[in-house]
């Protein structure tokens, strides 16, 4: 937090782009507009006093809470209906900008203070996130008292990150509020797990953590407190993550260093999303993050794993790759034509060994890799592949090779050997932040080569800005690939991006949307939607 | 044996073709009849849906009395137009409701729906909604009279509705004191 202003600023609007978003919106300019046309008759009825308690509480509560308490001066009979309304206190409604701007800042802190107290409760919603709460630390524990006793049902709580500052405790008074549904916290330090003695949220089904300073091991105990707990949401660093849960169905973490991450028993769990998580804060490092996965039975989406930066660990079988020195040189590696194999620690050491029996994950249907194609990454990527022979779609987002090497060719993929999920599973197959490199269409030539099932295909180009080649270059440079070999009558969609570089920041609302059942797609893959891209005719359209 | 199949078979034809029809006839309280498709109708209003299950529909034209012609050609073609759309979650899955969320936003069409409404038209629709148990349709009418409320003084809420101030000056200058922080940018 000690990158001065516009970073801190910056952290937090990626942080409440994350957060679930507040129920109530506060178009009022648009409202405003529109609620002219439809203006009162000055003659007419009463007729909003002739709907019943229950519709007028239903009508206040859609309010943003400071219009809504407004409604009290309206007449009597509207006080009554402002106390009797379930509270949604949204602060961000109070300001044009969300953060808002400091001259707003203690308008904001009282106008929040002041609803939290007059109402009765409940409160069903509570997204607090614009005031810098290290300078009001009485404040703070006042608020989280007063939203225990009052039963708030989903809580976002953000500290509002200062250039010059400490981090700021997270008063345990949090761990009282057991009526919690959903709860995300940013940008605290966590009470150390022995606080937790005796708690439990026993509604809490999903669990946000974004820049919070956790003592190792104390996520793992907060799940464990959880019984019902479905989503859980980890954006910034933690060392180690061991989870157990008979409920999760979703576990996401984004922009973090982790050392370890292991799904111990989690029966339950369906979808496991890595976004940018590294095993070192320094590039150089060559320390990765172990990703072991155990008892993880309805594993179904999977990603982003990347070969460069994690070692993958399936039901106690590392997969790896071994950099051997050149001195090295196995007699039974003479088909390999560089120093590189496959190792399968636990066993036999074997040139392009198959993963079997307890290293393959069978119900990994969708699967997605960022790696770079032109680096010794792309040497995983056949590997990743083995260990999951049921994918049905596979999403690679292809991250940028400062240097790369000349072998990857088309060749290097023929060598490469059948792999069942591209030969016989693919349905779907999708590569993002492509740049129309020799290594990138080297790889795309040999799925579609391979792949006999698919069906549709999308080729995303790095945003143009940073790439240098216009659409109608990067579409050449696609027809380069020679479609009279491709396995399948497949749909190809190109598509541009105007994200910054290396793709747009990972949203935990995308993951743990269940009705979205690939959370990786660019766009969702719907038949009726594919009849203008043909393999045969290259279409392009742009997002 | 056979005569008895026969029978049972007949029997069986018209419950079938009973169950087929796929409209139901509502009667309004001035007597206008309009059809509407039972499905729209049982998956859109639980009290609909009450006396469809139930056999209490008249082929006729079910009676209900609580609702004027208008407000019921609303009603009705909201169901229709709602049998019809296709949902909006086609291309890009940004937009995303979450499950503890108990309001969702008006579809496009929803909006200009209500939007065309006249003022009286607007409370009799949300009337109507109510009692035939429609909460979608109580939500997008809701939202309309949020709308309207929201960036507004309370002076102009009272005037926009026509709601008459029951309180003393004291009383209300009470009220505003207890609830400053609303009010401090006024």
């Amino acid at each position: 937090m000690a990158g001065g202003m516009p970073r801190a600023e910056y952290l937090l609007a990626y942080i409440c782009g994350n957060v679930p978003a507040p129920p109530v919106s506060p178009d009022a300019r648009l409202a405003a507009h529109s609620a002219a046309a439809a203006g009162g008759d000055p003659d007419g009825a009463d007729r909003i006093s002739g709907l019943s308690d229950a519709l007028l509480r239903d009508i206040v509560s859609r309010l943003p809470f400071k219009e809504a308490a407004r409604t009290s001066v309206l007449a009597s009979r509207w006080r009554r209906v402002w106390l009797a309304a379930p509270l949604a206190v949204v602060d961000s409604d109070l300001v044009d900008d969300c953060p808002p701007e400091p001259a707003d800042e203690a308008d904001v802190t009282a106008a929040v203070s002041g609803a939290l107290a007059a109402h009765p409760g409940p409160f069903r919603c509570a997204h607090l996130t614009s005031t810098r709460m290290g300078e009001h630390q009485p404040l703070l524990k006042r608020w989280l008292r007063i939203l225990a006793a009052k039963g708030v049902q989903e809580l976002v709580h953000v500290n509002r990150p200062c250039a010059r500052q400490v981090v700021v405790p997270l008063p345990d008074t949090l761990f009282q509020i057991t009526t919690l549904t959903s709860l995300y916290i940013g940008v605290w330090r966590l009470p150390h797990a022995t606080r937790l003695k005796g708690v439990s949220f026993p509604r809490l089904r999903e669990l946000g953590i974004c820049s919070v300073l956790v003592e190792d091991g104390d996520i793992d105990s907060l799940v464990m407190r959880c019984p019902v707990l479905e989503i859980l949401n980890i954006q910034g660093s933690t060392k180690r993550l061991h989870l157990v849960s008979q409920t999760l169905r979703c576990v996401q973490i984004s922009s973090s260093v982790v050392e370890n991450i292991a799904l111990v028993k989690t029966p339950c769990l369906e979808r496991l999303i890595l976004w940018q998580v590294k095993g070192s804060p320094f590039p150089a490092s060559d320390m990765r993050t172990r990703i072991k996965i155990g008892i993880a039975p309805k594993l179904r989406v999977l990603g982003y794993l990347d070969p460069a930066h994690h070692l993958l660990e399936i039901g106690g079988t590392r997969i790896t790759v071994l950099l051997l020195p050149p001195i090295f040189h196995f007699v039974h590696l003479a088909t390999v034509d560089f120093n590189v194999i496959i190792l399968v620690e636990c066993g036999e050491l074997q040139a392009g060994m198959e993963p079997t029996g307890s290293a393959i994950l069978t119900t990994v249907k969708v699967l997605s890799l960022e790696v770079c194609l032109g680096a010794n990454g792309a040497m995983m990527v056949p590997a990743f592949l083995k260990c999951f022979p049921n994918v049905e779609a596979l999403h690679i987002k292809s991250a940028k090779c400062d240097e790369p090497a000349g072998k990857f060719n088309i060749e290097y993929w023929q060598k490469v050997g059948p792999i069942i999920s591209v030969l016989m599973r693919i349905k779907v197959m999708t590569i993002s932040e492509f740049r129309g490199e020799q290594h990138e269409l080297a790889f795309l030539q040999f799925v579609y080569q391979n792949a006999q099932v698919l069906e549709s295909a999308v080729v995303t180009a790095a945003n143009r800005r940073f790439t240098g080649i216009s659409d109608e270059q990067m579409t050449s440079i696609l027809q380069q690939l020679d479609s009279s070999r491709w396995a399948s009558d497949f749909g190809l969609a190109i598509m541009g991006s105007n994200g910054p570089e290396g793709g747009i920041p990972w949203m935990f609302q995308r993951g743990a949307n269940f009705s979205n059942d690939d959370p990786f797609a660019p766009v969702k893959m719907r038949s009726e939607l594919l009849f203008f891209m043909t393999s045969s005719c290259l279409c392009r359209f742009y997002s | 044996m056979e005569v008895d199949k026969g029978k049972g078979e007949a029997e069986e034809t018209r419950k079938v073709a009973e169950a087929d029809r796929d409209t139901v006839t509502l009667k309004s309280s001035d007597g206008k009849l309009f059809e509407v498709s039972k499905e729209a109708a049982a998956r859109l209003s639980t009290v609909l849906a009450g006396m469809i299950a139930g056999g209490s529909i008249d082929d006729n034209g079910t009676d209900l009395k609580q609702i004027g012609s208008e407000a019921l050609e609303n009603v009705v073609d909201y169901c229709n137009k709602h049998a019809n759309s296709i949902p909006s979650a086609a291309l890009i899955s940004s937009s995303i409701s979450f499950n503890t969320a108990p309001f969702k936003e008006p579809e496009e069409w929803e909006r200009k729906f209500v939007d065309r409404l006249s003022h009286d038209a607007l409370f009799d629709l949300v009337e109507a909604a109510n009692f035939l148990g429609m909460e979608r349709l109580l939500d997008v009418t809701c939202h309309k009279i949020s709308e309207m409320m929201k960036g507004k003084s309370p002076d102009q809420i009272r005037e926009v509705f026509n709601i008459k101030n029951d309180y003393t000056k004291e009383e209300l200058e009470e009220i505003r004191q207890e609830l400053a922080w609303a009010f401090y940018d006024d």
